[in-house]
């Protein structure tokens, strides 16, 4: 069973430990490491798309 | 003068609430929402409107007990005591600061006697001539958390006289919201910094994929928001592959230093998230109460 089942998108990060590291990509504006940690805690394509709409990383 | 009554608030709702037996007073609030600075987006955020005081998101840290405001460019404002600014300071202060009338000679002739206003020690000897006393490196922490020179001056009011307690938030966070949960929040919000600060009233909802002892909770009672579903972001079946039913609601209490981080919900299965969102270690939320919703979240 995956350890993000039923967690929000903060929550799968904080799990990750990948929290900061998330926030601090997405300031540099990094969509490639955005996408790359989100990827680790197991979120799909349509997920992640709706993640880089939501910081304007993603028209 | 600054009047005492002019921060006061006969919230007695507030002063004697009780929760699950705690009494939790002024100085220990049941309630919290850390300053702005501890989720600060780079995007509009869809609540913006809802969340009209709160700054955008801009960098994650994992204490937001400690954490200053970064924005810069303080200047201590010296105010007359009908709110005429006298003189503006680049100093890394935020305080706002009354110069009484009987004080007014001596500051001006202090302004004209220094080549640099801007200079910290300076300003130091300045605010402790008018205020009377020096203001330690925790207040002015805590001036740099608040929102506006409001409540700068009604901590500031609260510090030289005891009086006064948290209200000045509280009035400055009532002209900004109308949803009353917002505005407890709000006062906390206020007061952010202040050591006072030790508890704050949490809330997990949960159902299905999601469990009671997970890593989230949010400082906003659930019960109190339309649509609470979308705005924190809650897996509902989508492409996450899980579903938080949303069928129970646990309110706990937690001490804020176990609070690691906080940040605003993110996006999920078409929900837009936004709502403020704590991440609390499992055991370190003190249960008080554990409720089933009907309608589900």
């Amino acid at each position: 069973m995956s350890k993000y089942k039923g967690a929000t998108v903060n929550e799968r990060l904080y799990i990750s430990g990948r929290l900061d590291d998330f926030y601090m990509a997405v300031e540099k504006k990094n969509i490639d490491e955005v996408k790359k940690i989100l990827v680790e805690v197991e979120l799909k394509t349509e997920s992640i798309n709706e993640i880089l709409k939501h910081f304007k990383l993603l028209d | 003068m600054l009047s005492e009554n002019k921060y006061l608030y006969n919230g007695k709702e507030l002063q004697d609430e009780q929760l699950g037996g705690v009494n939790l007073d002024h100085y220990d609030y049941h309630t919290r929402f850390y300053d702005p600075a501890l989720g600060r987006f780079t995007t509009q955020d869809p609540l913006a409107d809802e969340f009209s005081s709160w700054t955008p998101y801009h960098y994650v840290h994992n204490n937001p007990i400690n954490l200053v405001d970064p924005t810069g460019m303080a200047a201590t404002k010296y105010e007359d005591e009908e709110g005429n600014t006298l003189l503006n300071t680049n100093d890394g202060s935020d305080a706002v600061v009354t110069v009484t009338d009987d004080k007014r000679q001596g500051f001006d002739a202090a302004v004209k006697g220094t080549k640099n206003t801007d200079d910290v020690d300076w300003n130091k000897s300045m605010k402790a001539y008018a205020l009377g006393f020096n203001l330690s490196d925790k207040q002015e922490t805590a001036l740099s958390r608040l929102n506006s020179d409001w409540s700068r001056k009604g901590a500031i009011n609260y510090w030289k006289t005891g009086k006064g307690g948290m209200a000045f938030g509280l009035k400055e966070v009532l002209s900004q919201w109308t949803n009353p949960e917002l505005v407890v929040h709000g006062i906390a919000a206020g007061v952010a910094g202040f050591g006072a600060v030790s508890r704050s009233r949490v809330y997990r909802v949960y159902g299905g994929d999601s469990g009671p002892t997970g890593r989230s909770w949010t400082p906003i009672n659930p019960r109190r928001v339309t649509g609470f579903r979308d705005k924190a972001g809650l897996p509902s079946g989508g492409a996450s592959g899980y579903n938080n039913t949303g069928r129970f609601v646990v309110d706990g209490i937690v001490d804020n230093r176990n609070i690691v981080g906080s940040q605003r919900a993110i996006p999920l299965d078409g929900n837009r998230g936004g709502l403020p969102e704590y991440f609390i270690e499992p055991g370190n939320v003190m249960i008080k109460r554990v409720s089933g919703v009907n309608p589900e979240f």
